[in-house]
């Protein structure tokens, strides 16, 4: 085997500890490397990454306080610090291996345990660059952009080296995902699966299935991956975009509070847990998770505009409810805030909006009414006369107008949106989600909302959304024999329909036992009848199934 | 160990693990801080075989208890395999580099035979937990040569660990096989921890082996003789 030329290879070192650094770097300079650097912390890394090109990127995963190693891995790929030709190593102890290994997205190209000896190191690192080596044609075309290039170097490895099949499948799926070529995407994952159902294929395969619109089917993997192995962190992260998307805001806010325990520091995670508790009116989360953002976000690719606006609008039920000190307080991070994100960053169009209609909200909760109003009119005119508003960004200002305008206006505001939205079942259910959060403090226009729209899904065959909004509705204190009814109905749609959900059996048998009661002269006894009987019907099967 | 229904066991279980889990961090720390002073210290030849035995040890508390938690998130039903395809080569060689401290502490060698194309399907963590088991087993047992061994057979991947010690008591062997065999998870009768130290280590390296399933054959591992006359644990990993 040919000696691997050391003397020729530029490496960083990144550890927090004195001594291993030193350790380190000894340990290179035996192996015959010239070129050492190191730094003691994620963010030198990542100012050293900006400006230079290392062979090799020797990182500690635990390195105290600031970024880990695998974000720091996570966020030079995203920011193209470095090349796919570049190795990117983690150097763990190997009472800690467990919890560091299972990235599925972003994976180092190798991992060193700890303790690390001479004979450790130089063998691990050997084996690592010369498996490296084996890839390089595709990292090349990779870092060529030459998409064609990378694939066909994938087909070529697969079939001169057997043993590195499955990996150059590996990449293979997700090149073709980041170019969007999704229907070759799918076929790759396909096969993988076909042969062994190993965590990245399932992984990719729930991708391609939201990006294709089968949101059921792709969550139905992400929750089998997710429950699997509690260190897929990265399963929960798209689990909870597929919830997004079927409009099960809850849910999906959940799941990304799991996340967020098993792995507190990722920016992007934190932003989306606060998005998700935003819309579903849950302020404290969303406060806490804005907070850890900007803490997290602050020297790092991943900086925002948009969290440190969030972060103004999550200080607002303080503004309102506070005590005085804690008013005065808020009222002057989130002007600094808001100024940070104009000052910060050179904001677009609907930043720019967002930012206003937040100030507006401080001035208007602090108690300057009259200031308040006149800046939320004057954000109104450039929301106007904004034509780069996405459907999503103007169900965000909706949320902001629920607090400024009258009845009237906002019922106007709200056709026209639900006119553009053109029955998009993704928007349609925020928009709702949306409206249904705002009447909180009003239950009973809540319930007559909700009805409206459970019949408006039933009426469309609907079953699936139809069935988790009747069952919302029929947890709510003021839930009537109606809402039980439409839970029960829409069940039994959804069963009919070819997707029986076993889980549901002991919810609708317990609705339909409340609904026992029902005196006869009551004109729903015969509807709960008939229903009684098609439920039986429906759930024969699977009842069978089950024993 | 059973899953635990009292609410009590259970605390006591979680108790358990999270200490577990808490003493092998802390362990961690303790050898890197250790691998950190080392350099520092200038020692006397005769200095350094005690400084070899203490590193061995110390990777030695470390393996056991990892492989302790292991096998109580299995007990506990909460290991899952996570499978992803491996080269042998490179897993069988990083596991002989991390012995190399044991190696050097009791003068066993320790090397590796397999085809560089040989690929299989398994739980990383699974198989290193077994492969140490196994190793530390034959170097109690007073093993100069440990040799592990990766092949395709017809019951998917086997991997060996030959040594050339004194064996396993044929009694013991044939019996441990002849439960395993028939499907039984329990420790045959005469492997137990009163008559051989390493039957209930076996025992449990069997029951991690067996988390790894394809359609309806679990992993085993079965013991025999060595092409060198020693103890032979063989891994058979279904594909």
């Amino acid at each position: 085997m040919d000696l691997i030329p050391y003397h020729k290879k530029s490496v960083l070192v990144i550890e927090d500890l004195a001594e291993m650094r030193a350790s380190m770097k000894s340990m290179l300079g035996n192996m015959g490397v010239q070129s050492i650097e190191s730094v003691n912390s994620g963010e030198e890394a990542m100012n050293k990454l900006r400006v230079n090109h290392y062979d090799i990127v020797l990182s500690d995963y635990e390195l105290g306080r600031g970024k880990d190693g695998q974000q720091i891995l996570e966020e030079c790929r995203a920011a193209n610090l470095i090349k796919a030709q570049t190795i990117f190593v983690l150097v763990t102890a190997a009472q800690t291996v467990e919890m560091v290994m299972g990235a599925l997205e972003f994976e180092p190209d190798g991992y060193i345990t700890k303790p690390v000896t001479l004979d450790i190191l130089r063998t691990r690192l050997n084996k690592i660059i010369r498996t490296k080596d084996v890839y390089a044609e595709i990292n090349r075309a990779i870092d060529n952009k030459d998409v064609t290039g990378a694939l066909e170097a994938c087909n070529r490895l697969a079939v001169e080296r057997p043993r590195f099949a499955l990996a150059s499948y590996r990449i293979k799926g997700k090149v073709l995902l980041d170019v969007g070529r999704l229907q070759e995407a799918r076929d790759i994952f396909e096969t993988v699966l076909g042969i062994k159902r190993v965590a990245w294929a399932v992984l990719g395969m729930a991708k391609v299935l939201y990006r294709q619109g089968e949101l059921e089917e792709s969550r139905k993997l992400l929750e089998g991956l997710a429950n699997s192995n509690a260190k897929f962190v990265e399963a929960l992260d798209w689990l909870a975009k597929v919830l997004e998307a079927q409009g099960k805001y809850n849910a999906a806010q959940k799941v990304l509070e799991t996340a967020v325990a098993n792995s507190a520091k990722s920016v992007q995670r934190q932003q989306a847990l606060a998005r998700l508790a935003e819309l579903n009116n849950d302020y404290p989360v969303m406060y806490r998770a804005c907070r850890k953002a900007v803490g997290l976000g602050k020297n790092s690719f991943f900086n925002n505009p948009q969290m440190y606006i969030a972060l103004a609008k999550s200080l607002q039920p303080k503004i309102v409810g506070g005590s005085l000190r804690e008013q005065k307080l808020c009222i002057t991070e989130a002007f600094s805030l808001l100024e940070m994100a104009r000052t910060q960053f050179d904001l677009d169009g609907v930043s720019v909006l967002k930012a206003s209609l937040v100030e507006a909200q401080t001035l208007f909760n602090s108690g300057k009414k009259t200031e308040g109003s006149l800046a939320y009119r004057a954000a109104q005119v450039q929301v106007d006369a904004n034509p780069d508003l996405s459907l999503d960004d103007k169900l965000d200002i909706l949320i902001v107008r629920l607090s400024f305008d009258d009845e009237a206006t906002l019922k106007a505001y709200g056709d026209e949106l639900l006119a553009q939205i053109k029955g998009d079942r993704r928007l349609e259910n925020k928009y709702y989600s949306i409206l249904e959060n705002h009447l909180s403090e009003q239950p009973e226009e809540r319930l007559a909302l909700m009805k409206r729209r459970g019949e408006e899904l039933m009426g469309r065959s609907n079953w699936e959304d139809a069935v988790d909004l009747y069952l919302r509705a029929s947890e709510l204190k003021n839930a009537d024999t109606d809402v039980r009814i439409g839970a029960i109905k829409a069940t039994i749609g959804l069963f009919a329909s070819g997707h029986p959900d076993s889980a549901r059996i002991a919810t609708i048998d317990s609705l339909l036992s409340q609904l026992a009661n029902l005196p006869e002269s009551d004109a729903r006894f015969p509807v709960v009848q008939r229903l009684q009987r098609e439920w039986v019907e429906v759930t024969a099967v699977e009842l069978a199934a089950q024993s | 160990m059973n899953l635990p229904h009292n609410p009590d066991q259970h605390r006591a279980d979680l108790l358990f693990a999270a200490s577990i889990h808490e003493l092998k961090n802390r362990f961690g720390l303790l050898l890197v801080n250790l691998e950190a002073l080392l350099p520092q210290l200038t020692l006397a030849p005769e200095q350094q075989g005690a400084v070899a035995s203490i590193r061995h040890d110390a990777q030695y508390i470390g393996d056991e208890l990892v492989r302790l938690l292991t096998v109580f998130k299995a007990a506990g039903g909460q290991l899952r395999a996570n499978i992803d395809q491996y080269a042998l080569e490179d897993l069988l060689e990083e596991v002989v580099a991390r012995h190399a401290t044991t190696a050097r502490a009791t003068g066993c060698m320790i090397g590796f035979e397999c085809d560089s194309e040989l690929v299989g399907f398994l739980d990383e963590g699974i198989i290193r937990v077994v492969l140490d088991t196994c190793i530390y087993n034959a170097v109690k047992a007073g093993a100069h040569q440990i040799t592990l061994r990766a092949v395709e057979s017809q019951d998917g991947l086997r991997i060996d660990v030959d040594d050339d010690g004194p064996g396993f008591p044929e009694e013991m062997r044939l019996r441990y096989n002849a439960s395993i065999d028939c499907g039984s998870l329990a420790p045959a009768r005469s492997v137990n921890p009163a008559e051989n130290t390493t039957g209930l280590g076996l025992y449990f390296a069997n029951s991690l082996l067996a988390q790894i399933c394809e359609q309806e054959a679990c992993g085993r591992l079965l013991l025999g003789v060595s092409p060198e006359g020693g103890a032979q644990a063989s891994l058979l990993i279904p594909q």
